[in-house]
Parts: C-alpha cells; structure tokens; sequence
C-alpha cells in the first residue's frame, strides 16, 4: 500500500529545459521536505529508469513528480533516455498519484491516461507543448529569470498544495489561480515581451489535465484493520445475509384494487 | 461604446497589443489603434468595428490569428531560440514554430488555439473598463 506523505522525484538537467525546470521542481522540492514530506530526489545522472524503480521499490511512495522531457507516449529522464513508455510502465504507479511536467505526456489516449486507466489513483500532466523558458535577450540565460520563474510557480503550486493537504483537484485549481496572478503581472508590468510570455502562460494553464479520482490526495490514511473490526464486519455480513434470506422467502402482501 | 471606452480596454492591454490586429471587419484586419482612429472619424469601418468589439467577437477567423501569430515572431531573429519546451527539440525557434502553424501540424493547430485563448483573454479585459 503507497505510503502517505512519501515522494519520489526524477529531475534531469542535461540541456535548456530540463536545467531551468529542474531548478524550480529542486527548489519546490526543498519546501515540501519542510511540509512534513519525505522525499527521495533522483537528480541530474540519476535520473533514470533503473533508480526510479529502485526508489519505488524501497518507499512505496503515495505520490511520484517527473520532470524531463516527453510526448504523447514517453517519457525521458537524463540525457533523454526513455525511462517510462506507454504500455510498458503503468504497473509500477497502481495506487500512486503521478505528476509529470512534461510536453504532451498528458494527450487523450496518452502516457498518463494510460497509467491512471492501469489503475494509478490520479494522474496529472500537460496536453500541450510545456513551455518552461522564453529566451529573448530580455531574460538571462539562467534558470531563475523572471519568465522561467512565472512559467514554473503554477506548476510547482500543484505539489505545494498536496503537501498541504489538498486534494488533486483543489491543487489544479490553485495552480490555476497562480497562472492568473502570474499573467496579471506581466500585463500590468509594461514588459517588452509581456505579450510572449501571458501567451506561454495561458498555453501551459489550458494545457494542464488530470485523469483518475480528483479527489485523492497524498495525505490519504489508510487505517489499518484491527482484529475486532474484522470480527464486527464479518458478523454484520452474516446478518444482512440471513435476513435477505428471511425476506426472500417471505410472501409478498397482496394488494387489492377496490372499484367502487 | 464610447471611444473612451475602447481607450480604457487599450490602455489594459500589453503595449505589444496595441499593434496587433485583434478584429476582422470587411476582410481588413484591425488593430486597437485603428479602431479608435475609425471610431474617431466616424466611418461606416468603425462603427462595423464598434458593434463587433462589444459583442466579443475577437479572435474568431483563423486567418487573423496566424497574422497574430507571424507578427509576434517576426519581432525575434527566426533562428534563435524562443521558447525551451519539455518536449522534442527543447527550444523553439520562431521559424519552427512558424513552420508548424503555417503547415497545421498538430503542433501548429495547438499554437493557434493557443492564440485562441490568448485573444479571449485581451477580449475578457473589457469587463474592466
């Protein structure tokens, strides 16, 4: 049974993207400990298929968040080695809620709806093109400039509000609100390329979908069966039981019609 | 509407919008900055682009979006990187996306709903003013 409260995350950062993404999911990351998650973090070399399955292996965790590179049926970590495909890798999220910032992972009929339909509990991710950088000559080159960071917050503010106990879709839902706080800004801020990244704002929030029960989330309690409880159940089962028997074999009352 | 108004809606747009076609009135395209030149002179052009700003009908020809699109590229080198995406290539040059959208690709059709999108957002700014 995935345990509460555990993560385990995947961050390459071998080009553009995946450094400046990874920067912020590190930083997020570094929060969520603070939450009260525990967290096993595959950066850089290790993330790879063979870690991720180790680590899962070893934390059963509630709730796994990838970064890297993908499209509708793949999944890359470092150096854009596939590290989950479509019909091969489902298995290993039965239970879990999945999270992948990534390009197009989240198409109809795609990798997430694919691993939720295999039975993970949710599954969140992006229909579109994820924009994680606009490098005009306005922004540094660096993963902590201002558009990377605008690009970044919504999809951090889904993991951030798990971990305060937020179920999937409440998540959604502010990592909505933050994409709007986030393009107010830049309209109000008379920037020369606020029109390019409102743009890449607006297309990575419409992006955004989710598959499986909206209403999970990673603090689900599983309490564990006690001894007595089983005996209580079993024994109202009996008795429900034989009284369908009783009623079965009762005869039904007659219902007569008067016409006057 | 009055033109006061308009300039209101204007002045809550990105500067960079204020230059872009944004309505389609008899086959010509219109940018903010020409309605309120028509609506100030009074034309038949601006009283069409009136009626048609207030009744939300922005960004509904295809056509005007990819103009939409060509314009805000056009404003970059089209060989240098624009966009770093999470996908295959990592970065975006405004020829590739170009590419895209003028051939419909997929990936091009997502650019312009995106468009879409963007547009209904600067036409939502009116239930400011």
């Amino acid at each position: 049974m995935p345990v509460e409260r555990v993560m385990v995350s995947t961050r390459p950062n071998f080009d553009t993207a995946t450094w400046y993404a990874s920067y912020w999911v590190g930083i997020t990351l570094r929060f969520l400990e603070e939450m009260g998650m525990r967290i096993t973090d595959l950066s850089g070399d290790l993330a790879n298929k063979e870690e991720l399955v180790k680590a899962i292996e070893e934390n059963d965790p509630i709730a796994y968040w990838g970064v890297g590179h993908g499209s509708e049926t793949q999944f890359a970590g470092q150096d854009a080695y596939v590290m989950l495909e479509k019909g091969v890798d489902e298995r290993l999220f039965v239970g879990r809620i999945v999270h992948l910032t990534a390009c197009l992972t989240g198409a109809e009929d795609g990798l997430l709806e694919s691993i939720a339909n295999a039975g993970a509990v949710a599954t969140i991710g992006y229909k579109v093109e994820l924009i994680v950088g606009v490098m005009t000559d306005n922004f540094a080159e660096r993963p902590d400039n201002a558009a990377t960071e605008s690009l970044m917050k919504p999809d951090c503010a889904i993991e951030m509000s798990l971990a305060e106990g937020k179920t999937v879709v409440e998540a959604l839902d502010v990592a909505d609100s933050v994409a709007e706080d986030e393009i107010e800004y830049w309209r109000a801020s008379g920037h020369p390329d606020a029109d390019l990244v409102i743009w890449a704002l607006i297309n990575n929030r419409d992006g955004l979908v989710l598959y499986g029960i909206p209403q999970v989330s990673v603090l689900e309690e599983y309490p564990p069966l006690h001894p007595f409880n089983v005996i209580v159940g079993v024994a109202s089962l009996i008795a429900l039981g034989l009284q369908l028997i009783r009623w079965e074999k009762m005869e039904p009352e007659k219902v007569v019609i008067k016409y006057e | 509407m009055t033109v006061e108004k308009l300039l209101r809606w204007i002045e809550l747009l990105p500067p960079q919008e204020r230059h872009q076609p944004v309505l389609v009135v008899d086959g010509r395209s219109l940018t903010p900055e020409d309605m309120v030149r028509e609506a100030r002179a009074g034309t038949d052009l601006g009283r069409k682009a009136q009626a048609l700003w207030e009744g939300g009908a922005l960004g509904t020809e295809e056509e005007m979006l990819i103009e939409r699109i060509k314009k805000r590229l056009a404003r970059y080198p089209p060989d240098k990187p624009l966009f770093a995406v999470l996908g295959a290539p990592n970065l975006l040059t405004p020829r590739d996306i170009l590419k895209n959208v003028e051939e419909r690709t997929e990936l091009g059709k997502k650019w312009i709903e995106t468009e879409r999108r963007y547009l209904k957002y600067l036409d939502k700014l009116k239930e400011r003013v």
